[in-house]
């Protein structure tokens, strides 16, 4: 039978419902176009466990057990192992990406929030408002990323909340320029000077006519720093100012299992791996959206 | 064959017996192999031992501070060790042996010290009483403002209230004049112990921080080949090295290379590799894969493999601490107090969260202790590599009781549960609490996991948070005493308890546990002169502390030294909260 | 031109002294009196007290910033709490070298994997190579570079026994710069690769290089001499601005291989909190991070002489 063939169908109620699912599956074919399907997966399942983590996880993250400790993965009781303090494995791997996710993604929101707010004023207000900004934005810019991060984290002292503020607050510089970018471009167009010569103010211009056209750039930009985020999370639990005890973070559960390396193969190498996959995952289906939504733009 | 064995067993019932008695008299818990220096350790030159060898590279998470000058250090560094002097100093056996001092007395009045006369500084000049002299001036902070000379010694304060004046009697003996009995003396500034003051060359001192730099010329063993602060040090053999001691005198190694590497993975693998013959703290879990030196002769390679360990017991402790009851207690009182010595104390005020904080009820805190099942902490996580402690002051310390000490609070999760219902807390509550980790003192993090696995099953939600060393160090300084409302207090060792009272009480800089009571026992203990009435008032003073159920030991911490097959022997104490005698190594070749 | 120069230069300066403002204040406010967490257990109340005075932390903090201003002006960074008090400019001085030395084998290490993968992935894009090399690449930018580091060391240093792992090039000459270049410039080959790529492909088919296909020079002529050329612009400068930042990413590596560089230099001064010093190395690297932009965007005013004007 060729691909080709049809298949009579019974009725023509039937067909009807046949062809609204071909169209259905056809759209979902067309938005997802080239998609990394391993990567939007990943990422499905990292937010799965992030909010339903406690309901999700066999065990507890937090309990100890003494008598279990540096226990190898086995499929009917612990998973993927028990870690050095006889903690299992999986659990803390589940609830770490609540952790882990949340951070990424409430920094990102963070510093996407600031940098499309200054990127919006600054393009569309222009002058020396646009101008003080852009000083502003440079002067955050020339700031040595992870020096200030480590700094500013051992000043303020580690929590959820610092590591948020501060990886949020030290990357909006990215958005803010490249937004800007965009927005200087829209201005030009003939829908917004329309807009301004029938009376509308720069406040309602920027929310109503230039913000919706700005977030196919935004979405793009906000995944791909996504991953940058959860790296500096990373970084700074292995500085040792990573989330408070006994909190899992896979940053923090990769830092505490390096030593074990010596010992077991499975606890050093799993937090490392679920920190490598979900990079991977938001560079990877930023670079898919940035291709998706910008058809002009070349393949990278 | 049996008769043999009886044999055994009743020598085995005689030595154990002597050894008891042993322990009774000095309050330590004597260990034969404690004395096992120098007999069954090897010697340079005898049967192979190389007179002397190229080279020995050591690697520590942290030697302390990167400064070289004794007179305006910002803290301890353990290298001076090497380079300078001490007046006195432990042998492996851990007796109090002479060095700069071939020996001391010490009364009410103060010390009078002998010093030995061949003592020379590395630039030729005699180290004397007059350098002596020197450097207590030069300690007390009366060259700050001259010679280039900025800031004063950072325990410079201290020093000033153990000494009245110093008289230069001749240039071998000097007289030390105390502010009242100081017994505690050789453990703060004489080199004993836990030292905190190393005794430079003044003639090269003198001319100022910059120039000092460029040749500390110290009176030590080394000298300083090669100094990069934070990360290495090249020591050179002084091969006109003045003192012949048989625990101190020119080494075997000519050229010593101590580097600081601190993550714990990367530090193993210079071992592993074979960068390094010596790593300092090697975790407790990775320990565990190699021969302990201790199963033959302590500090002696036991030729069993490619590496060996030997550990440092009791090198420090870490302790349950609820700092909202002291809170309360001391900003109830007025301000613009002084202590006993008229050092100013600082106003204490009340944090929101200790206003009316369910710590506050003694019988929380003892539910809190109960539920935490220090065996089992001590046995998994800790890997059987630290010993539960029901006091505060360390195991083989002078005032310690070993019974005391051997014996950590009972174990009891459902009458923690009854206490907390009776207090009024069944349903649990939320905290958040404080730790730091230091160089030196394992088991940390593991302990806050373990006591918030253990304190879920009570229903109480901790989460603790980190603090980088200093802050946390700050968290305790009276008047601030951030720490709250729990916290993992920690100590370094002290070998003599009448050292380790000095953080409980008002003046302190990093506050321990005390009431009124405690701190006038503080200042009567410090200056009672008999070791007897010392100890009794030493016990006296921790029933005192462990009675307000306000701190609560955890455990002692061993520290474990990694060596590798090059390293024939380590001579050096038992006890100790850093690396000590690097100068006594021995190597293969 | 060189009115372009001076306008940026004046701007860069401005913009560093607005950076010490803000570091300067941000490590101050941060907690109170630096002595206190300066200290260790040992030291009692009353060397709280005296170091207080000794340091001047007891005067106002604008006095203090006042007498900071002025010590800048003299060339003066501050004198460093711990470190034998020594002058902050002339500890972190000494270091720079150690994180440059880092720094440029980790570019070179990244720059050239980084060029070759993309240059080949551009002349057959959507193959094989092409996908794989897009994958190897963006799984080095994915895992934490300590973690690439602590491999290495495991499997170089442990296992094979080839390198040695820690102390900087003075103690172990070149062998010793291998790892840590290797695990740090690893993190930025997947973002040269993907720009070599792009601006390669897009040059590639611009009607210039189709016209000169035209003529039939040779393939392999047509990629390397003229669309080389052509993509270089971008392309430079990114390898700039990756260069800036790493100096930044540096504090990891040197952490974990024991090299003595300022990004280590920042982790112990913060353990100390020694306040100075920690100015003195984030100052530094911003400096840096300042020249190399002004440096692009003067190679940029000068290829393209719109831009100075605007």
């Amino acid at each position: 039978m060729s691909n080709d063939a049809v298949i009579e169908p019974a009725s023509q109620e039937a067909a009807a419902d046949k062809n609204k699912i071909l169209r259905m599956l056809d759209t979902l074919r067309n938005v997802f176009r080239g998609a990394p399907i391993f990567s939007l997966v990943f990422l499905t399942i990292a937010l799965i466990c992030a909010l339903f983590a406690p309901l999700i996880a066999p065990y507890s993250p937090i309990e100890t057990n003494p008598t279990n400790i540096l226990k190898a993965p086995d499929l009917t009781n612990h998973l993927l192992g028990t870690d050095n303090q006889g903690r299992d494995i999986l659990s803390r791997l589940i609830h770490g990406a609540q952790t882990s996710v949340m951070i990424g993604v409430l920094s990102v929101l963070l510093a996407a929030t600031v940098g499309t707010v200054i990127g919006l004023v600054s393009g569309v207000f222009r002058g020396w408002v646009d101008r003080i900004l852009m000083r502003f934005t440079d002067g955050f810019l020339a700031l040595p990323y992870l020096m200030v991060a480590l700094t500013a984290v051992s000043l303020l002292g580690s929590s959820v909340i610092n590591v948020i503020l501060v990886i949020g607050l030290l990357r909006w510089m990215g958005f803010a320029r490249v937004l800007r970018g965009e927005v200087l471009k829209l201005v030009e167009m003939d829908f917004v000077r329309l807009a301004m010569a029938a009376g509308a103010s720069k406040t309602r211009i920027m929310i109503t006519h230039i913000f919706p056209n700005i977030t196919n750039t935004l979405l793009v930009l906000a995944t791909l720093e996504l991953g940058l985020a959860v790296i500096v999370e990373a970084s700074l639990s292995f500085l040792g100012l990573g989330v408070p005890r006994p909190m899992p973070s896979w940053g923090s559960m990769l830092k505490d299992s390096q030593l074990y390396i010596y010992l077991t193969w499975w606890f050093p190498v799993i937090p490392g791996i679920a920190i490598t996959l979900l990079v991977m995952s938001a560079n990877l289906t930023g670079d898919w959206l940035r291709d998706r939504l910008d058809p002009t733009r070349r393949q990278l | 064959m049996e008769f043999r064995r009886f044999n055994l067993k009743s020598l085995a019932i005689a030595s154990a017996t002597g050894l008891f008695l042993a322990s009774l008299a000095s309050g330590e818990p004597a260990n034969a192999q404690s004395k096992a220096w120098p007999d069954a350790y090897p010697k340079k030159g005898v049967a192979g031992v190389p007179e002397s060898v190229d080279k020995l590279t050591i690697v520590v998470d942290s030697w302390g501070s990167n400064d070289l000058n004794p007179w305006n250090a910002s803290q301890v560094n353990f290298l001076s060790d090497y380079y300078q002097l001490r007046l006195m100093m432990q042998n492996p056996n851990g007796d109090l042996v002479p060095a700069w001092a071939t020996e001391v007395k010490h009364t009410e009045k103060g010390l009078t010290f002998k010093l030995n006369p061949k003592a020379k500084f590395a630039d030729g000049t005699p180290a004397d009483a007059e350098a002596l002299k020197k450097n207590f001036d030069g300690f007390t902070g009366k060259y700050v403002g001259t010679a280039g000379y900025e800031a004063p010694l950072w325990n410079g304060a201290k020093a000033k209230t153990f000494i009245k004046s110093v008289k230069v009697v001749s240039p071998t003996e000097v007289f030390v004049e105390t502010k009242g009995p100081k017994p505690t003396f050789m453990w703060n500034l004489g080199g004993n112990g836990y030292h905190l003051y190393w005794y430079g060359n003044p003639t090269q001192l003198l001319k100022g921080p910059k120039e000092y730099l460029k040749n500390p010329a110290g009176g030590g063993p080394y000298k300083i080949k090669k100094w990069d602060p934070g990360n290495r040090i090249v020591l050179e053999r002084r091969d006109d090295f003045w003192a012949d001691y048989p625990h101190w005198r020119k080494p075997q190694v000519k050229e010593m290379e101590v580097i600081t590497v601190k993550d714990p993975a990367a530090r193993f693998a210079m071992l592993k590799s074979g960068q390094a013959d010596i790593v300092y703290n090697l975790p407790w879990a990775l320990a565990k894969t190699l021969n302990r030196s201790e199963d033959g002769v302590r500090g002696v390679n036991p030729g069993k493999g490619r590496e060996w360990t030997q550990t440092y017991k009791a090198n420090g402790m870490l302790t349950l601490t609820f700092g909202c009851s002291i809170q309360k207690r001391e900003a109830a009182k007025p301000a613009g107090r002084k202590d006993q010595a008229g050092v100013d104390i600082p106003k204490w005020k009340v944090s929101k969260v200790c206003e009316d904080h369910p710590t506050l009820d003694r019988r929380v805190r003892r539910a809190l202790n109960m539920a935490i099942d220090k065996r089992a902490l001590s046995a998994g996580p800790h890997f059987g590599l630290s010993n539960p402690i029901g006091s505060i002051f360390h195991a083989g310390s002078f005032g310690s009781r070993p019974d005391k000490v051997k014996t950590p609070t009972a174990f009891d999760l459902e009458g923690a549960k009854k206490l907390l219902k009776e207090a009024g807390y069944e349903k649990g509550f939320s905290m958040e609490g404080h730790f730091g980790q230091f160089a030196g003192r394992p088991g940390i993090p593991e302990a806050a996991d373990f006591i918030s696995s253990s304190w879920e099953k009570l229903g109480v939600k901790m989460v603790w948070k980190e603090h980088d060393p200093s802050d946390f160090v700050r968290g305790f300084r009276a008047g601030v005493f951030s720490n709250v409302p729990v916290n993992l207090q920690t100590w370094g060792r002290q070998d003599h308890s009448g050292v380790q009272i000095s953080w409980y009480h008002a003046t302190s800089g990093y506050v321990g546990m005390y009431n009124d009571k405690v701190e006038n026992l503080f200042f009567d203990v410090t200056s009672t002169f008999d070791p007897e009435a010392m100890k009794k008032k030493l016990a006296q003073f921790e029933d005192e502390v462990l009675g307000l159920e306000e701190t609560f030991p955890l455990y002692g911490m061993t520290l474990v030294n990694a060596y590798s097959d090059r390293v024939l022997s380590h001579p050096t104490v038992e006890h100790s909260p850093h690396f000590k005698h690097y100068d006594l190594v021995l190597m293969r070749k | 031109m060189g009115r372009y120069i001076l306008k940026r230069l004046l701007e860069g300066i401005i913009t560093l002294w607005l950076i010490t403002l803000a570091v300067f204040f941000v490590l101050r406010l941060g907690g109170g009196n630096p002595v206190e967490y300066m200290l260790p257990p040992e030291a009692t109340q009353a060397d709280v007290i005296a170091l207080t005075k000794a340091y001047g932390f007891d005067k106002p903090l604008i006095h203090q910033y006042y007498v900071f201003n002025k010590k800048l002006l003299q060339g003066d960074l501050g004198t460093a709490l711990a470190w034998d008090k020594r002058p902050t400019l002339e500890l972190v001085w000494e270091r720079v070298p150690a994180t440059l030395q880092l720094t440029t084998a980790s570019m070179v290490v990244a720059v050239i994997i980084g060029v070759t993968i993309g240059a080949i992935s551009a002349s057959r894009p959507d193959s094989m190579f092409d996908r794989v090399g897009k994958v190897a690449a963006i799984i080095g930018q994915s895992m934490p570079v300590f973690w690439v580091g602590l491999l290495l060391i495991l499997i170089f240093s442990v296992y094979l026994n080839w390198l040695p792992s820690a102390g900087g090039i003075e103690r172990l000459g070149w062998q010793g710069i291998i790892m840590p270049a290797a695990s740090l410039g690893f993190f930025l080959i997947a973002s040269h690769m993907r720009i070599v790529r792009s601006t390669m492909i897009e040059v590639l088919e611009s009607d210039y290089i189709k016209l000169v296909r035209s003529k039939g020079l040779p393939s392999r002529m047509v990629i390397w001499k003229h669309a080389f050329k052509n993509a270089s612009i971008p392309v430079f400068t990114l390898f700039f601005v990756n260069f800036a930042a790493l100096v930044s990413g540096a504090v990891v590596t040197e952490t974990i291989f024991a090299w003595p560089g300022i990004g280590r230099l920042l982790v112990d001064s913060l353990i100390l909190r020694d306040y100075p010093t920690t100015q003195a190395v984030i100052l530094f690297a911003s400096a840096f991070i300042v020249f190399i932009n002004i440096l692009v965007d003067v190679m940029y005013a000068w290829l393209d002489p719109r831009i100075r004007v605007s």
